[in-house]
C-alpha cells in the first residue's frame, strides 16, 4: 500500500495545477454549504443568548426587527427616540427598566448610555478600573480597549457631531474609569457611559461659566429667573470635579431621548400588563427579543433553505466534474497502465491506484473545507458582527 | 549464422531445477475481432539460452511475447513458464507468476513521466505486495543504474534523459527484480546505431551476470550474432 500511496502522491504532485483546481473544486462546494450552516447556527446562538438576556424591550412604534436589533447590538437607530419619562413609567412597581442610549459614537465606536443596572443584567464586570459612576466617566469594552490601546485613566472624546457648526455641542473628552472583561457579545465593541453622560454628549445638559461671571458682552437678556447667553458661550467639553456641579439640563425630563428600555418585570404577570399597557399607546411598542430572533431566524433559514438548494446543484456538478476528470485520468493513464498490466501488477493494485489518488485529493479537499469551516466558525461571526 | 529451427534448445544453465524456461505445445489463438490469428506446433526456450525472435510486421512476434508472458492466454495448446503452465492459471496468479518471473522491456521504454530514475527502476516494488522493498533491493537497483550509466540521473524524471538514458532505465527497471526471463521488445527500435549498441552490450552484461534467460524481439538482423539461437516467426507459426 506505502507504494501505491507514493506513487498516487507522486502523480498528483506532478500534475498539481490540475490537482490544485480539482480540490479546489471539491472543497468549495463542500465548505460553501457547511460554512453556511455554521455561521448561521453560531450566529442563531449568539442573538438567542443575548435575547434571552434581555426580557422585553420597550421602544418607538416601527420594525420591531430594527428595535431588537439596534438595542441589543448597539447599531445606530433610525427609529424615534422615547422619552425618559416613559423609562419612570416603566420602572415602578418593582419592575426593573434600563435606558438605553444609542446615537454616538467615540472614535467609531458606539458610545452606549445607560444605567449601572445594565451591568448586573449582563452580568459584565470590569476587569480593571470601575463602572462609570460618574458624569463623564466611561468603560469600555474588552474589543475597544485592545484596539484603541486605551485603559484606565486614559481620556476618550466623543466624535464631533458637526466640525463646522459651532452652535452644535462640543466633542466631549470623557476619563476612561475601567475596561470591562471580555464577554465574546457586542458589549466588546461598545463603550459605556451613564445616560446623563450621553445627554450631554447631544448638548441636552451642557456646563459653564456661572452666568453673574460671563462677560457681559455674552449676555443676551436677563429676566429674574433666567438669563440668556450667546451660543459664543465656551461650554465645558470636560467634566470635571471643579465643573461637574455646573451641568445642568435644559429640557423637561419627558423631552429627554432614549433608544430604547429594557424591562425585566418582576413576574410573568407583571410583563403581560406591561406589554398590554404599552402595546396599548399609539406611539410605543414593547417586543419580546427572543420572539423577535425566533421570527427573524425563521425568515433566515428559509433563505437558507433555498441556498441549500443551490449548493446541492453545486455539489451534483462537482460531483460530474471529478467524474469527468476521472474518466479522462483513466483514459490519459491508459498506457501507464497497460504497462503495469504487462508488468504483472494485479487489476486490485490498479484499481487502488486510481482510488487512492481520488481518496488523496477528496481527503485534502474535505481537510481544507473543514480548516475553512473551522475558520469561518472562528472568525466570520465576528466580521459578521462588525459589518 | 540464424539458426530457425524451433526445436533447437540450448543445455539448460547449471544448477537450475532442469526443464525449459519457456514452451508452448500446440498453441492456437486468435484475437476477438477475428483478425489475426496465431498457431504455433512447437517452442522450446532453455534455461538461460539467449533467443532472437525476427519477422516481418503482422507475423505475431509480440503475440508471441504476450502467450509467453501470460497477458493474453491461448484457446488452445499449453504454455509453460519456469516449470508451471501459466495457460492454464487465473488471471491473478499469471500475474503474479509475471511479476515474479520475468522481466519485461518494451520498444517506448513505457516509464512513468512522474516518477524520478530510482522511483521507475524500483517500480515493480511499488506496484506488487509480493515483491519486498529492503536494503537489499535497494543496494541492486543503485548498483544496477551505476553499472549502465545513469547514477548520475537517479532524481531526474523520464522528460529529463535522453532516450539512451531512458531506454537503460528501463533495463534497469526489467532486471531489478532478478528475473529469470527478460522479454525484450524491440528494445533498440528508437534508438540510433551507437546507443543501440551500447544499450544491448548493457543487456547482455546484465543478463549473463543475473544467469537469466533472454528472449528479443528484433528487426535488426545485425544483431543476431549475439544471440544463441533465432526463431523466425514465418517458420515457426503454423498456417
Amino acid at each position: 500500500m506505502k507504494g501505491v500511496l507514493l506513487l498516487s502522491w507522486r502523480h498528483a504532485w506532478h500534475h498539481r495545477k490540475a490537482t490544485l483546481i480539482l480540490t479546489a473544486c471539491i472543497a468549495l462546494s463542500v465548505f460553501l454549504p457547511a460554512a453556511t450552516d455554521v455561521l448561521i447556527r453560531d450566529y442563531q446562538r449568539d442573538l438567542m443568548a443575548r435575547a434571552q438576556g434581555t426580557p422585553l424591550l420597550a421602544g418607538a412604534k416601527g420594525n420591531r426587527f430594527d428595535l431588537t436589533l439596534d438595542a441589543l447590538y448597539f447599531r445606530a437607530s433610525a427609529l424615534e427616540p422615547i422619552p425618559a419619562s416613559e423609562l419612570d413609567a416603566l420602572g415602578t412597581a418593582g419592575d426593573l427598566a434600563i435606558p438605553l442610549h444609542v446615537r454616538f459614537t467615540a472614535r467609531g465606536v458606539p458610545i452606549v448610555g445607560t444605567s449601572p443596572e445594565y451591568f448586573e443584567l449582563r452580568g459584565a464586570a470590569a476587569a480593571e478600573g470601575t463602572l462609570p459612576m460618574r458624569l463623564g466617566d466611561v468603560v469600555l469594552g474588552a474589543t475597544v480597549a485592545e484596539r484603541l490601546g486605551l485603559s484606565t485613566g486614559d481620556a476618550l472624546f466623543s466624535d464631533q457631531q458637526e466640525l463646522y457648526d459651532i452652535s452644535r455641542p462640543p466633542a466631549l473628552k470623557m476619563r476612561v474609569s475601567g475596561v470591562l472583561a471580555p464577554c465574546s457579545t457586542a458589549d466588546d465593541d461598545a463603550v459605556f457611559v451613564d445616560v446623563k453622560t450621553a445627554w450631554v454628549i447631544e448638548g441636552i445638559s451642557h456646563g459653564h461659566d456661572e452666568a453673574a461671571a460671563v462677560d457681559e458682552a455674552l449676555l443676551i437678556g436677563r429676566t429674574e429667573e433666567t438669563v440668556r447667553v450667546s451660543r459664543a458661550l465656551i461650554e465645558y467639553n470636560e467634566i470635571t470635579p471643579e465643573n461637574i456641579d455646573s451641568f445642568h439640563l435644559h429640557e423637561a425630563r419627558e423631552l429627554l431621548p432614549l433608544t430604547a428600555v429594557i424591562v425585566v418585570p418582576r413576574d410573568d404577570k407583571a410583563g403581560t400588563l406591561i406589554k398590554a399597557r404599552v402595546n396599548a399607546s399609539a406611539a410605543y411598542q414593547i417586543v419580546v427579543p427572543t420572539a423577535v430572533i425566533d421570527d427573524l431566524m425563521a425568515f433566515v433559514f428559509r433563505l437558507k433553505t433555498v441556498f441549500d438548494t443551490f449548493s446541492t446543484v453545486l455539489a451534483v456538478s462537482t460531483l460530474l466534474l471529478v467524474l469527468l476528470v476521472v474518466m479522462l485520468s483513466m483514459r490519459l493513464r491508459a498506457g501507464e497502465m497497460r504497462t503495469l498490466d504487462h508488468m504483472g501488477c494485479s487489476r486490485f493494485t490498479v484499481a487502488k491506484l486510481y482510488a487512492a489518488e481520488i481518496v488523496l485529493v477528496c481527503g485534502v479537499s474535505l481537510a481544507l473545507a473543514g480548516a475553512g469551516v473551522w475558520a469561518a466558525g472562528r472568525w466570520l461571526p465576528d466580521l459578521v458582527r462588525l459589518v | 549464422m540464424i539458426a530457425t529451427s524451433a526445436e533447437r534448445t540450448a543445455a539448460p544453465s547449471p544448477g537450475d531445477g532442469g526443464g525449459p524456461m519457456v514452451s508452448l505445445e500446440g498453441v492456437r489463438f486468435a484475437y476477438g475481432d477475428g483478425g489475426f490469428a496465431l498457431g504455433i506446433e512447437r517452442l522450446t526456450i532453455a534455461r538461460g539460452e539467449h533467443v532472437a525472435c525476427i519477422g516481418p510486421s503482422g507475423t505475431g512476434k509480440t503475440t508471441l511475447v504476450n502467450l509467453i508472458a501470460g497477458i493474453v492466454v491461448p484457446s488452445a495448446g499449453r504454455v509453460t513458464l519456469d516449470g508451471a503452465v501459466i495457460s492454464a492459471l487465473a488471471d491473478d496468479e499469471r500475474r503474479a507468476a509475471r511479476i515474479a518471473t520475468i522481466g519485461m522491456v518494451f520498444q517506448q521504454f513505457e516509464l512513468l513521466d512522474y516518477l524520478s530514475t530510482l522511483e521507475n527502476v524500483l517500480l515493480p516494488y511499488h506496484v506488487s505486495s509480493r515483491l519486498v522493498l529492503d536494503d537489499n533491493v535497494q543496494r541492486r537497483a543503485l548498483d544496477l543504474v551505476e553499472a549502465t550509466g545513469i547514477g548520475h540521473a537517479l532524481e531526474r524524471r523520464p522528460a529529463q534523459l535522453s532516450q539512451g538514458e531512458r531506454q537503460r532505465v528501463a533495463l534497469c527497471r526489467a532486471l531489478v527484480t532478478q528475473p529469470r526471463l527478460v522479454i525484450c521488445d524491440e528494445p533498440t527500435g528508437n534508438l540510433d546505431p551507437d546507443t543501440a549498441g551500447t544499450t544491448l552490450d548493457l543487456l547482455f552484461e546484465q543478463v549473463r551476470r543475473g544467469g537469466a534467460t533472454l528472449l528479443m524481439v528484433t528487426h535488426d538482423h545485425g544483431l543476431l550474432d549475439r544471440f544463441d539461437r533465432t526463431v523466425d516467426m514465418r517458420e515457426l507459426a503454423a498456417p
